[in-house]
C-alpha cells in the first residue's frame, strides 16, 4: 500500500467510524464516544456525504440479476427468422474461420430458435413465448441486443463482467461502488450477494471479491438458509438482552484500553462492536420474509425458508428499501449445451425461464409501486451469449438440443434509474455477432457507474504503481448515453 | 485524468510532509529527492516508458539528453536556456508550454520553486541517479552522532534513534516484561505464551533473560508454522486448483516443506533457490523437488472447453509477477503490456524474464501433469526421487538411439497414397501430404492405401505430424496426436499380413504421453498434446523388415484418441509418411547397448511402481530438443505475438553481469550479494510483520511508484546484515529485531506522541498491531487449551457453516473434522480458492488466487460477529471458561483475572475485573430464568462461558 492507498484506507475506516457515530442510537460505547467529544458534529463534514461521486447520480443502488451459465439470446429476446430458415444446414465456413469454441468441433449445423417469438407491449418489442410475465413489464425494459465480450469460458467471462479483468485478484463492481459511495445503512452490509440455482457462479467468490481494495469492500454473501449473514445469530442460549450486556462490558474494557494506549484502532473496534450488535437485529429483520403479506408471496412465487431465485428477488426489494448499495443476484443453470437434460434448450431451459420469469416481473412491479424503480438500476443478463450453431460436442450430434458459448453477441436488459425503455443495438442476421451500436462489457460497466454518478475513468485506486479503474485501459470504454432518458 | 493528477499531488505532498523539513535544499540538487518526483508527477505520463509524445522521454538520461521530434535538444547539461525542456516549462505560449494545461492536458504548470530546481539541476550538469532501490544497499555509520547512545541495545537501534533525535522525539520507556513476551511470542511463533512460560520469564532475573526467551521461541517447532503462513500468501498456496470446478490438489507437502525449512532456518538464498529452481540442481533431493511446487501453486483451469495454452500462458505470467512482486518488490507486471511507465525496464524484459518459466512441461492439464511421486515413507523419499529422475533420463537415452538417425538418414522415401477415407470430416492428399478438414469426432480414424515406390525390405516407417498453421507466430495450434498406427501389408494376390511394430523413436520425449503407446493403442500416443508447437517426427520399427514386392501395397489406419477438456478432439490433421530400407534401423533392435538401456529402464520402473506415495505438481524443464519459443506479446495479448526473446533479467538490476541462462542462474543473480532488492525486500517484510508497517510501506513495491522509505539507512543496515553477517539466516535477523530497544518499548502513546505520530512511523513507541487471521483463531484454541499440535500433514477441516461450498460441476464437500484435527493450527485449514475459510477471510486472509505481497488490515463489524458467534469461538469459550474456573482460584474475581491474564498476559485492572464480575452476576441471575442448557449445565457455568467469550473479544486479546 502506498501512502495514498493508506490514506484511502484510513478514510474508509474513518468513514465507517464516522457514519456509525452519526447513526448511533444505543449502547454504552456510543455515550462514551460522545463524551469524548467524538460525535457526529465534530467529525462529519458535509462534503463527505457525497462520497467520491462525480455528478448527480440517477441511481442510488443497483440490483444485478446475473443469469450464470449464460442464457441463450436466441431463445429469449433476439428474434432471427433468417437463422430459422438455415435450421439444420451446415454452418458456412465464414463463421468458423479463426474462431475458438469451447465445445463445437469442425463444421456444426445451424440451429433456429427453439421457441416462437412475437411482438409485445406498447413498444412492440420481440420476445419469445418463454417469458410471459416479463412480457407484462417489457415497456419498462431497455433491451440491449448488442453486448459482446472477448471471453468464451464461464469463469473468465464472469470475472470480466464483474471485475473488469479475466484474471483473479481485482475488485468487483460492487466493491468499487461501495468504495466510492459508502453505505447508506450502517446496520447492513452495503454490498450483498444472493445466489440460487444450487451453485455459486463459476468464478466462485472472486466475482464479489474486493481484489486489491481493502477487504471491507467485499461483497457479503447472504443465504436464504441458516444465518442470512454468516455468524449473524448469537449462539443458542445468548438472548439479545444478554448480548447487549456483554457488548457493554466488552466496550467498557476496550475504552480503558483506548485511554491507555491511544490506539485509534481501539476506537474503531468499539464502534464496530456497536455496529455488529445492530446488524444482528436489523439484518435478521431484513432477511425475514415471513412478515410479507400473501399477495406479495403470490406475486413473487416465494416460499419462505427455501433457497430460490424468487426468494432472492423479494430479498432484493427488501434490501433496496433498506438502502443496500449493491445487490448482486446469481442464478445458476443457464449453460444450455444440450449435454444433459437439466440444461438443454428443449428441456431444463424451460424450467430456468419459469423459475425466473415471474419473480423478475414481481421485482420490477413491486419496486415501481413503491416508487423505488426511479432510483434503482436493475441489470439482467449472462456472461456471454450462445452460438447460432447447434453444439456437436465430440464431433457428433447430441441427444438434447443446445448451443455453445458465444462471446460475439448477447442480450442484456436494464430497467429503472433513468434508463430509456426500448431496444438498442443489433446483431447480424443469425444473431452471431453484434454489428450495430455495439456495447462491450467495459461499456456496460461504464454505463452502470454513470448511473451511480461516477465517471468510470475517475473512480480510481492506486495499486501496483497504477491508478487502477474498473474498466481498465486495455480496451476502450464509453458510457452508452443513448440508453438514457 | 484529473483524479490521477490529484493522487500524484497527494503522494507528493504527503511524502514531503513525512520527511519533514529536516532535509534542506543543499548546494547539489539530488535527482532522486527533488527532480524525479517532478518528472514522475508532471512529465512521464506523456514522456515516459509507455507514451513518448514528441519522441521525448524522461526515463533514461541518454534519451533525455537526446533530441525530440522537433529536432531540438531536450536537455543540454549546464545550459538550461538551450534545453528545450526548460524553454517550454518557463514559456507562457500555449503552443509550446509544458506541461500541457489545456482541457484534457495532464498537469498544471510547475511552480516557481520547481522551475528553479530544474534550472539549477540542469546548470549543475543534469546528473541522473537510479532510483534508490536499484542501487545496492550502503552501510552508513550513525553511531557517533547520537545524543543518547545508551538506549541502543542492537545495531539497528542506532538508525531508529538517529531518526527520533532528528525529529526531537524521545523513545518510550521499556515495556513491562509481560507485554514484550506477548508481542515476541505472537510475532515469532504466532501463539501467546503459556502462563508457565510467562511466570518463568517474569521470575528469570538473569541478565540474558530476554535472549534466552528469544532463543527458546526461535527453537520452537511452532516457529515454522507461523512463518509458513506468511509465505503461503506470497506463494498463493491452495488445496484446490482454482477457477470453475476448483477441484482438489495435493500439494500439502509443499506447506510441510516450508514449515521444516523455516524451522531448520534454511538460509534464505537456498530457500529461494530450491523453490524457483530446485528441479535444475544436480541430483535434486525429494525436498528440492517439493519446493518447486512454489511455482505450481498457480491455477489450473479445468473448465470444459477452455484453451489449455491460454491458461498455461496465464500461469507463466503469474509466475513472473509473483517472482517480482514477492521477491523483488518491483511492479514488473506493468511491463507485460508496455515498457514500464516509471522504471527503466523495457517491455521486452518481461518476456525475457518469462522465458525462464516458459519451458516447463506443465500445460494446464486437468491432471496437473507433470506430477512427482513423494513417497509416504520418509525413508524412501530420496530413493523415489532418484528413480523418477533417472527414469526420465533413461527414456531420453533409449530414444537417443533412434532419434539421432531420424532426419539425418537420406534413405526416406515418401509413401504415395492411392485411397483415403476418413471416419469423420474430409481428407485429401496434396504432394504426398495428407490434409484433413471438417468435423473430427474424438476417435476419428483415417484409412489409407499406399504404394511403396521401390520393392525391397522396409525397415522403418516414418510419420511426420505437420502443423496446419504456417505462420510461426500463430503457433501453437490444437493438439495433434497419433494414438494408434496400424499397418497391414497386402500382397498383390490379396493376402493380408499385419505389420508388428517393436519400437517407436521420436524426435523428442516430452509431454504427458509416450510415443510407444501408439503401437499398442492403449494410450494417447505420439504427437503434440495438448498443443502442437511444431512439426513432429516419429519412426516405427517393425519386429521384422517388411518385404515388399512389386504390386504389394500397405493398408494403413491412423487413429487419434486424444482430446482436451470439453471433448475437443486432437486429431492428426496434416501428416506425411515415409519408408526406409536402411538395415541399420532393424539392427538397432538387437544393439546390446540399446537393449541394456531398455532393461535398466524397465527395472527402475518396476522398483518405482512398488513405492506408495502422493503425487504433487512440480516444475520440470522440457528437453532441449523441444523448447517452446518465447515471444513478446504485443500489448500484452497472448494471441498477438512479436519477436522471439532470449532469457534474461533487466539490465538496471544486473550491473554485476551475472549469468542468466536458466532458472538456476537466475536465482543466483537474484541472491547475488550485489542484488539491490532481494535482501531489502525480505528484511522489509520481516520488519513489517514485527513493527506493523514496513520501512517501505509498500512491501510489494520498492520502485519509484512505491512509498519512500521512512529510514533508508535502517533498511540498508538490516538488508546488509541479513545477507552478510547473518548469512541469510532469518532467525538471526529476527533475533536482532525482537531484542532491539525499539521493539522493547512500551506501546502506549502519550497524547502528544499520538498526535505527532498517530501511525507510529518513527517508532518512538513499541508496535501495537492486530493479530492476523491465523493468530485470532490459534490464540482462542491456545487459551482454551484445545489446541492440538502436530507438524505437517494433509489439510484439515475445522467447523464452518454448512452450505458454504457450492462449486459448479463439483461434488466436493466440507466435512467438519472430529477429534484432534478440529483443533489444529489455522495454517493447516483446508484452503479452497473459490471459497476460502470464511472466518479467516473476514480477518483479511486473502483468497490466495494470486500472490498477495501484503495484507491490508481492516476493522469491521463482521469480525466482531466471528469472534462472538462462530461456533468455533463458542467451543473455545466453553473450554476456556472451564479452565478459568478450575485454575483461576476460588473467587469469580480471581477467575476473571486469571482468564484476562491467559488472553493478554497482563494483569487485569480493578475496573476490568469489576466490570466483568458485575456482568457475571447479572448473567447468573438471567440464566436462572433463561435457557442455559446449550452453553453449560448450570447458570454459573453458562455465565462464565459468556465471560470467556467476552475476554476473547476484548481489544487487548485481539491485539499484540
Amino acid at each position: 500500500m502506498n501512502i495514498f492507498e493508506q490514506l484511502n484506507h484510513d478514510t474508509a475506516m474513518h468513514n465507517s467510524r464516522r457514519q456509525f457515530l452519526k447513526n448511533c442510537v444505543a449502547g454504552v460505547g456510543t455515550s462514551w464516544l460522545t463524551s469524548m467529544g467524538l460525535d457526529a458534529a465534530t467529525v462529519v463534514h458535509s462534503e463527505d456525504e457525497k462520497g467520491l461521486s462525480h455528478f448527480a447520480p440517477k441511481a442510488k443502488r443497483v440490483i444485478f440479476l446475473h443469469m450464470a451459465g449464460a442464457p441463450s439470446q436466441l431463445e429469449l429476446f433476439d428474434y432471427k427468422p433468417e437463422l430459422s430458415a438455415l435450421n439444420g444446414k451446415d454452418c458456412p465456413e465464414e463463421f468458423l474461420e479463426g474462431q475458438r469454441f469451447a465445445f463445437i468441433q469442425g463444421v456444426p449445423k445451424m440451429l433456429g430458435s427453439v421457441f416462437p417469438f412475437h411482438k409485445a407491449g406498447e413498444s412492440q418489442q420481440w420476445i419469445s413465448d418463454r417469458l410471459p410475465y416479463t412480457e407484462k413489464v417489457i415497456d419498462d425494459l431497455c433491451i440491449i441486443k448488442s453486448l459482446h465480450t472477448d471471453q468464451f469460458n464461464h469463469a473468465p467471462a464472469q470475472l470480466l463482467m464483474h471485475t473488469g479483468n479475466i484474471n483473479l485478484g481485482n475488485p468487483s463492481i460492487g466493491s468499487w461502488v461501495t468504495y466510492g459511495l459508502g453505505n447508506e445503512n450502517q446496520n447492513l452490509p452495503g454490498y450483498i450477494v444472493l445466489a440460487s440455482g444450487g451453485k455459486a457462479p463459476s468464478a466462485g467468490k472472486s466475482v464479489w471479491g474486493s481484489g486489491f481494495l481493502p477487504s471491507v469492500y467485499q461483497g457479503v454473501q447472504c443465504r436464504s438458509k441458516g444465518d442470512p449473514v454468516m455468524y449473524l445469530s448469537s449462539p443458542e442460549g445468548v438472548s439479545s438482552d444478554i448480548r447487549r450486556k456483554t457488548m457493554d462490558a466488552i466496550n467498557k474494557v476496550n475504552e480503558e484500553a483506548y485511554e491507555e494506549a491511544k490506539d485509534p484502532e481501539t476506537l474503531t473496534r468499539i464502534s464496530q462492536y456497536e455496529m455488529a450488535f445492530r446488524m444482528q437485529i436489523h439484518a435478521s429483520d431484513a432477511f425475514d420474509l415471513k412478515g410479507e403479506p400473501d399477495y406479495i408471496h403470490e406475486m413473487y412465487g416465494t416460499q419462505p425458508g427455501k433457497e430460490s431465485f424468487a426468494n432472492n428477488c423479494l430479498l432484493a426489494r427488501r434490501l433496496a428499501e433498506r438502502g443496500t448499495r449493491y445487490i448482486q443476484l446469481f442464478h445458476w443453470g443457464w449453460d444450455s449445451h444440450g449435454a444433459g437434460e437439466s440444461e438443454a434448450l428443449n428441456s431444463g431451459f424451460k424450467r430456468q425461464c419459469r423459475d425466473t420469469d415471474k419473480p423478475i416481473y414481481a421485482l420490477i412491479t413491486d419496486l415501481k409501486q413503491r416508487g423505488l424503480l426511479d432510483d434503482t438500476l436493475i441489470v439482467w443478463g449472462g456472461e456471454f451469449g450462445r452460438t447460432p450453431m447447434r453444439e456437436n460436442r465430440g464431433g457428433a450430434e447430441m441427444k438434447f438440443i443446445g448451443r455453445d458459448h458465444n462471446p460475439g453477441a448477447f442480450t442484456m436488459w436494464m430497467a429503472g434509474a433513468g434508463v430509456k425503455p426500448g431496444e438498442y443495438g443489433e446483431t447480424d442476421p443469425i444473431g452471431y455477432r453484434a454489428v450495430k451500436d455495439k456495447v462491450s462489457v467495459q461499456d456496460l460497466q461504464a454505463t452502470i457507474l454513470n448511473r451511480l454518478g461516477f465517471n468510470h475513468k475517475q473512480l480510481v485506486y492506486p495499486f501496483n504503481g497504477l491508478d487502477q479503474t474498473l474498466t481498465g485501459v486495455i480496451k476502450p470504454s464509453r458510457v452508452v448515453n443513448e440508453l438514457f432518458l | 485524468m484529473r483524479n490521477k493528477l490529484l493522487s500524484f499531488g497527494l503522494i507528493f505532498s504527503t511524502t514531503a510532509l513525512l520527511v519533514n523539513a529536516e532535509e534542506k535544499v543543499g548546494e547539489k540538487i539530488s535527482f532522486n529527492e527533488k527532480i524525479r518526483p517532478i518528472l514522475n508527477r508532471s512529465c512521464v505520463g506523456c514522456h515516459g516508458g509507455v507514451k513518448k509524445a514528441g519522441d521525448v522521454s524522461f526515463i533514461y538520461r541518454a534519451e533525455a539528453l537526446g533530441k525530440g521530434e522537433s529536432g531540438k535538444p531536450i536537455i543540454v547539461p549546464g545550459k538550461p536556456e538551450e534545453s528545450d525542456m526548460y524553454r517550454r516549462i518557463i514559456s507562457d505560449d500555449p503552443k509550446i508550454m509544458m506541461p500541457l494545461v489545456e482541457e484534457g492536458g495532464h498537469s498544471k504548470p510547475l511552480n516557481e520553486e520547481e522551475i528553479q530546481l530544474i534550472k539549477t539541476w540542469i546548470e549543475q550538469g543534469a546528473h541522473w541517479e537510479e532510483h534508490w532501490a536499484y542501487i545496492k544497499p550502503q552501510q552508513v555509520d550513525v553511531s557517533k552522532d547520537l545524543n543518547n547512545p545508551s538506549w541502543v541495545k542492537q545495531p539497528m537501534d542506532h538508525y531508529i534513534l538517529k531518526r527520533l533525535e532528528s525529529l526531537n522525539l524521545k523513545p518510550t520507556k521499556e515495556a513491562d516484561k509481560a507485554q514484550w513476551l506477548r508481542r515476541a511470542s505472537l510475532d515469532i511463533i504466532g501463539l501467546p505464551p503459556t502462563t508457565a512460560e510467562l511466570d518463568a520469564f517474569l521470575a528469570n532475573n538473569n541478565p540474558n533473560a530476554y535472549e534466552q526467551e528469544v532463543d527458546r521461541l526461535l527453537a520452537s517447532p511452532r516457529y515454522g508454522e507461523r512463518w509458513a503462513s506468511l509465505w503461503m500468501d506470497l506463494a498463493r498456496y491452495s488445496d484446490t486448483k482454482g477457477y470453475e470446478k476448483d477441484g482438489h490438489r495435493d500439494v500439502w507437502q509443499y506447506r510441510e516443506w516450508l514449515i521444516n525449512a523455516f524451522n531448520k532456518d534454511m538460509p534464505y538464498d537456498e530457500f529461494l533457490r530450491d523453490q524457483l529452481a530446485g528441479d535444475l540442481i544436480e541430483k535434486p533431493t525429494a525436498d528440492q523437488m517439493i519446493a518447486t511446487a512454489f511455482s505450481r501453486n498457480t491455477q489450473t483451469n479445468t473448465e470444459g472447453g477452455t484453451d489449455d495454452e491460454e491458461f498455461r500462458v496465464s500461469a507463466v505470467i503469474d509466475r513472473v509477477n509473483t517472482t517480482w512482486s514477492a521477491l523483488q518488490g518491483v511492479t514488473f507486471g506493468c511491463t507485460q503490456c508496455h515498457s514500464h511507465p516509471y522504471e527503466p525496464i523495457p517491455h521486452e524484459d518481461y518476456y525475457k524474464f518469462s522465458a525462464f518459466f516458459d519451458n516447463t512441461e506443465d500445460c494446464d492439464l486437468d491432471n496437473e501433469y507433470p506430477q512427482f511421486l513423494i513417497a509416504n515413507d520418509p525413508a524412501k523419499r530420496d530413493e523415489a526421487t532418484t528413480l523418477q529422475l533417472s527414469i526420465d533420463k533413461l527414456r531420453q537415452k533409449v530414444n537417443d538411439f533412434g532419434k539421432t538417425k531420424i532426419t539425418k538418414a537420406a534413405s526416406w522415401k515418401p509413401l504415395h497414397f492411392t485411397e483415403l477415407k476418413a471416419s469423420s470430416g474430409n481428407i485429401e492428399v496434396k504432394d504426398g501430404v495428407v490434409e484433413t478438414s471438417g468435423t473430427h469426432a474424438v476417435h476419428t480414424h483415417f484409412n489409407l492405401k499406399a504404394n511403396v515406390v521401390k520393392p525391397g525390405n522396409v525397415t522403418a516407417i516414418r510419420f511426420s505430424i505437420i502443423p496446419q498453421e504456417k505462420d510461426v507466430k500463430k503457433l501453437p495450434e490444437r493438439g495433434s496426436v497419433l494414438s494408434h498406427l496400424i499397418v497391414e501389408k497386402v500382397a498383390a494376390d490379396g493376402t493380408k499380413s499385419g505389420v508388428v511394430f517393436k519400437k517407436v523413436f521420436a524426435d523428442s520425449i516430452t509431454g504427458p504421453y509416450d510415443p510407444q503407446q501408439s503401437i499398442m493403442g492403449g494410450g494417447a500416443g505420439f504427437g503434440g498434446y495438448p498443443k502442437l508447437f511444431k512439426r513432429r517426427e516419429a519412426v516405427y520399427i517393425p519386429v521384422e523388415p517388411v518385404s515388399m514386392m512389386a504390386g504389394d501395397y500397405l493398408q494403413i489406419r491412423v487413429h487419434s484418441a486424444a482430446s482436451t477438456t470439453g471433448g475437443q478432439a486432437c486429431t492428426v490433421r496434416k501428416f506425411q509418411m515415409f519408408t526406409s530400407q536402411d538395415p541399420s534401423w532393424s539392427a538397432l533392435l538387437t544393439n546390446p547397448d540399446y537393449l541394456a538401456t531398455e532393461a535398466e529402464l524397465a527395472q527402475k520402473r518396476g522398483v518405482l511402481s512398488k513405492i506408495k506415495g502422493t503425487r504433487i505438481p512440480v516444475l520440470k524443464e522440457r528437453p532441449k530438443d523441444n523448447l517452446r519459443e518465447t515471444r513478446l506479446f504485443i500489448g500484452g495479448l497472448w494471441l498477438n505475438k512479436g519477436d522471439k526473446q532470449e532469457r534474461g533479467v533487466p539490465m538496471v538490476l544486473n550491473e554485476y553481469n551475472a549469468k542468466t541462462d536458466d532458472r538456476l542462474a537466475m536465482v543466483k543473480w537474484m541472491t547475488h550479494k550485489d542484488n539491490p532488492l532481494t535482501s531489502r525486500v525480505m528484511a522489509n517484510r520481516v520488519f513489517a510483520e514485527l513493527f506493523g508497517r514496513g520501512i517501505v510501506e509498500t512491501l510489494g513495491d520498492l520502485g519509484s511508484s512505491g512509498v519512500k522509505p521512512t529510514n533508508l539507512p535502517l533498511l540498508d543496515h538490516l538488508a546488509l546484515s541479513f545477507q552478510g553477517k547473518y548469512q541469510w539466516s532469518l532467525k538471526k535477523l529476527l533475533r536482532e529485531m525482537v531484542l532491539s530497544a525499539a521493539y522493547r518499548q512500551g506501546n502506549k502513546a502519550t497524547e502528544d506522541l499520538a498526535r505527532r505520530d498517530p501511525r507510529n512511523l518513527w517508532l518512538a513507541r513499541g508496535p501495537r498491531t492486530r493479530l492476523t487471521a491465523e493468530m485470532v483463531r490459534d490464540n482462542a484454541l491456545t487459551v482454551s487449551g484445545l489446541a492440538h499440535h502436530q507438524i505437517g500433514g494433509r489439510s484439515v477441516m475445522p467447523p464452518q457453516p454448512s452450505g458454504v461450498w457450492q462449486s459448479v460441476y463439483s461434488g466436493a464437500k466440507w466435512t467438519d473434522a472430529k477429534g484432534p484435527n478440529r483443533y489444529r493450527r489455522s495454517v493447516y485449514t483446508y484452503w479452497k480458492r473459490t471459497s476460502p475459510y470464511p472466518s479467516m477471510t473476514t480477518f483479511d486472509a486473502p483468497s490466495r488466487d494470486v500472490c498477495v505481497p501484503q495484507r491490508i488490515p481492516t476493522n469491521t463489524p463482521l469480525q466482531a460477529l466471528v469472534t462472538l458467534n462462530d461456533p468455533v469461538f463458542l467451543e473455545c469459550s466453553q473450554h476456556f471458561s472451564k479452565r478459568m474456573k478450575s485454575e483461576g482460584g476460588a473467587t469469580v474475581k480471581s477467575q476473571i483475572a486469571y482468564g484476562y491474564k491467559l488472553v493478554t498476559q497482563q494483569k487485569a485492572s480493578d475496573h476490568t475485573v469489576k466490570t466483568l464480575a458485575e456482568l457475571y452476576h447479572q448473567l447468573v441471575a438471567d440464566y436462572k430464568t433463561q435457557d442455559h442448557s446449550k452453553l453449560a449445565s448450570n447458570p454459573e457455568d453458562a455465565a462464565m462461558v459468556i465471560i470467556g467469550n467476552a475476554l476473547l473479544n476484548i481489544d487487548a486479546a485481539i491485539t499484540k
